[in-house]
């Protein structure tokens, strides 16, 4: 166990709540749902399932800005959706971190990112000529061989270090900051670009809606009439630290990674186990990795998907946890991005800090009536919550039975 | 710094035939593809075949790397949407679509209850998996480290692979390696020290990440060799594990270079300490 505080120097976020870490906070008071029908624009379908779309551009000002000084010559139909998402998240974090593109490149830097459409070949028309017997031109198959988000971002940014794209469905984002925080803790690399990214996809919202796992109305997590997730798309990136150098730079910690855990619920392929027993397991190796008590935490972002199985195991795992369950605000933020993916895990973390930054939580959006059954009583919509103390929790669920935590604080 | 770590056990799987599912897992994969069977029967072999020891479910990890994941299986499940149209597209090939299905079986079937991370990477996956590995158990996150390599047949990107390299015609075989990592203090008696992985990756023409043109692997300087197939490094390690566990030979440099990076893996034979002399055998192993 490694009981680092590594220092969060930047993020960047985009999503359906908008571009950028202001608008993001203040869309987030306010509680701004903007959650529709598939736009044309992603892709066609008849089904009724709402998403939540990041905007129809996925390149920020400071992406195209960061693309622009680097690569002035790179393709735009060359790169994924997902990769541009991540690119406007990199550019908006580095620049909160105030770090150059000249520092990077002198710097052994790592890159940790967590995706699952990043990481597929969903290239259609492509397949679809195969299918018949032509030979399509492999100028898809090269975007994606040159898509893994780890290395094209090395590549774009110039950087030389470790590099890895996790692809653990739900909880990617959320592994990728826990590896990361490894990689400083054992000098693989001076500081890490972490976090994931997602867009929306035909396949993987077909996929949602094949497994009966969609609300046809916008999500409701732990709300008593809750009826599945909605899908939504976006980025989250957290640039990590070691405590000394970022301070040695001059660089002002927003908070510290403290802590991370993860763990198998060795029990369904896509169902939790409905005791929570990874989640737990995993809850207290994050614990006991970041050596504070239970009793510290002041908030609890939970992955909240809006799910039967999901919200039901997370309450009862999360009240065997807790000593004392009402003393500590639980929310989920799915209400407002929907649930995207790979990005997730990342998303909530920054989340998590910038509540804990302000010292106050939300009320879970869509949640009006929690749901009497659960274990737990969520912070509903409408309310708020001062927080006690800056420590807090931002946990995930993935397909596949995997459970991550990481244990944040804010400076 | 991290320490070194013991190489317990390895297993290769390099093609179809050696596939065969136990009887014990035959029904738990009746639905499975590829990429999950040989996720799961590699996984299983080499644990059979690595020193038994007393722990806890939780204290063991999975983990996983990658380069095309199970990609096949994405396209059965986009042939279910194709033809049949939405709300009719196959959930059980969906969920078998993701990245880390085939974790989540092998966590399932084999009752390990760490953490299980798969990870994709067009260079070397392999060798990105045993790094995290090696760091989990450098750091108690695990005690043992279970690591995997797999590639599933895509007859779609061999077509794309054949185009790229002028019509050559490629044939991969499914093939998967796994290997049982422990801390040292706990290693069976032959195992083999794995002392340090480095590895650089370098912007390159992404179409060698398919064609593996320029890829080459040799040891202590010996005659670089190379291959087509995704997984051919991987087999080339292992077998580089096995030869020196039951050689005299003290230590190897496992070097590999391509177009998009380098990679060099120091393994010591257990027997013989950092001034290559033979250790005493105690007791203890």
């Amino acid at each position: 166990m490694t009981k680092l505080r590594a220092a969060v120097t930047g993020t960047g976020c985009v999503s359906a709540l908008g571009m950028g870490q202001y608008t993001l906070w203040e869309n987030l008071q306010r509680g701004r749902v903007s959650c529709g029908p598939v736009p044309e624009w992603l892709f066609p379908t008849e089904l009724p399932y709402p998403v939540f779309t990041a905007p129809p551009e996925p390149l920020s000002g400071a992406g195209r800005d960061l693309l622009k000084d680097i690569l002035p010559d790179l393709p735009a139909d060359s790169v994924s959706r997902t990769l541009l998402l991540a690119i406007s998240a990199v550019a908006e974090a580095i620049g909160k971190a105030d770090l150059s593109i000249s520092y990077l490149r002198k710097t052994r830097v790592g890159i940790a990112l967590g995706t699952t459409v990043g990481s597929t070949f969903n290239n259609e028309a492509y397949y679809l000529a195969w299918r018949q017997g032509l030979h399509p031109n492999p100028g898809p198959v090269h975007n994606y061989l040159g898509g893994n988000l780890a290395s094209a971002l090395h590549g774009i940014l110039g950087t030389r270090g470790p590099s890895a794209v996790i692809t653990n469905a739900c909880a990617s984002g959320t592994d990728a900051i826990g590896l990361a925080r490894g990689w400083i803790a054992h000098g693989q690399c001076e500081l890490a670009i972490a976090g994931g990214a997602d867009e929306l996809s035909r396949i993987a919202y077909n996929g949602f809606v094949s497994l009966q796992l969609t609300d046809s109305s916008p999500c409701k997590p732990f709300d008593q009439k809750r009826n599945g997730l909605n899908l939504g798309e976006g980025a989250g990136i957290v640039i990590i630290e070691s405590q000394d150098r970022a301070l040695r730079r001059g660089a002002c910690p927003i908070g510290w990674a403290r802590g991370y855990g993860s763990a198998s619920d060795a029990w369904h392929p896509t169902a939790p186990h409905p005791e929570g027993r990874g989640l737990k397991c995993a809850f207290g190796k994050a614990i006991s990795d970041a050596g504070v008590h239970v009793q510290d935490i002041a908030l609890i972002n939970a992955h909240g998907t809006g799910t039967r199985a999901n919200d039901l195991a997370e309450a009862k795992a999360l009240a065997a946890l807790l000593p004392d369950p009402d003393e500590v605000p639980i929310v989920s933020t799915k209400g407002l991005t929907g649930h995207t993916l790979g990005a997730a895990g990342a998303i909530e973390a920054i989340f998590t800090l910038l509540a804990l930054q302000h010292g106050q939580a939300s009320g879970t959006v869509g949640c009006s009536v929690p749901d009497p059954v659960l274990s737990v009583k969520p912070l509903p919509e409408g309310q708020t919550s001062l927080l006690r103390n800056k420590l807090g929790i931002s946990q995930s669920l993935a397909f596949g039975g995997g459970n991550s935590v990481l244990i944040l604080e804010a400076a | 710094m991290i320490s070194p770590v013991a190489v317990s056990a390895t297993k290769k799987v390099v093609s179809s035939k050696d596939l065969s599912v136990p009887d014990s897992l035959a029904r738990a994969l009746r639905r499975a593809d590829d990429f999950i069977r040989l996720a799961v029967v590699s996984a299983k072999s080499v644990i059979d075949l690595a020193p038994s020891r007393q722990l806890l479910p939780e204290q063991i990890g999975t983990f996983m790397g990658t380069a095309y994941g199970p990609i096949e299986t994405s396209f059965r499940f986009l042939d279910t949407l194709i033809d049949d149209g939405e709300r009719q597209a196959s959930p059980t090939l969906f969920s078998h679509s993701v990245h880390n299905a085939a974790a989540g079986y092998v966590a399932r079937l084999l009752d390990i209850q760490g953490p299980a991370l798969t990870m994709t990477s067009f260079s070397w996956p392999f060798l990105t998996a045993i790094s995290e590995a090696r760091l989990a158990v450098d750091s108690g996150r695990v005690r043992r480290a279970l690591v995997l390599g797999i590639e599933a047949n895509s007859p779609v990107l061999e077509d794309a692979c054949r185009q790229l390299q002028g019509n050559k015609a490629v044939s991969w075989q499914p093939g998967a390696v796994a290997w049982v990592l422990d801390t040292v203090d706990q290693a069976g008696r032959y195992a083999v020290l794995l002392e340090d992985t480095v590895l650089t990756e370098i912007p390159c023409n992404p179409d060698v990440f398919l064609t593996r043109t320029g890829e080459a692997w040799n040891m202590d300087g010996s005659i670089p060799r190379g291959s087509r197939h995704p997984m051919a490094y991987a087999y080339a390690l292992t077998d580089a594990v096995s030869r020196l566990r039951y050689s005299s030979q003290n230590i190897i440099k496992w070097t590999i270079t391509a177009p998009f990076g380098q990679a060099q893996l120091t393994l010591r034979n257990r027997d013989f300490d950092k001034q290559g002399k033979l250790r005493e055998i105690v007791g203890q192993y």
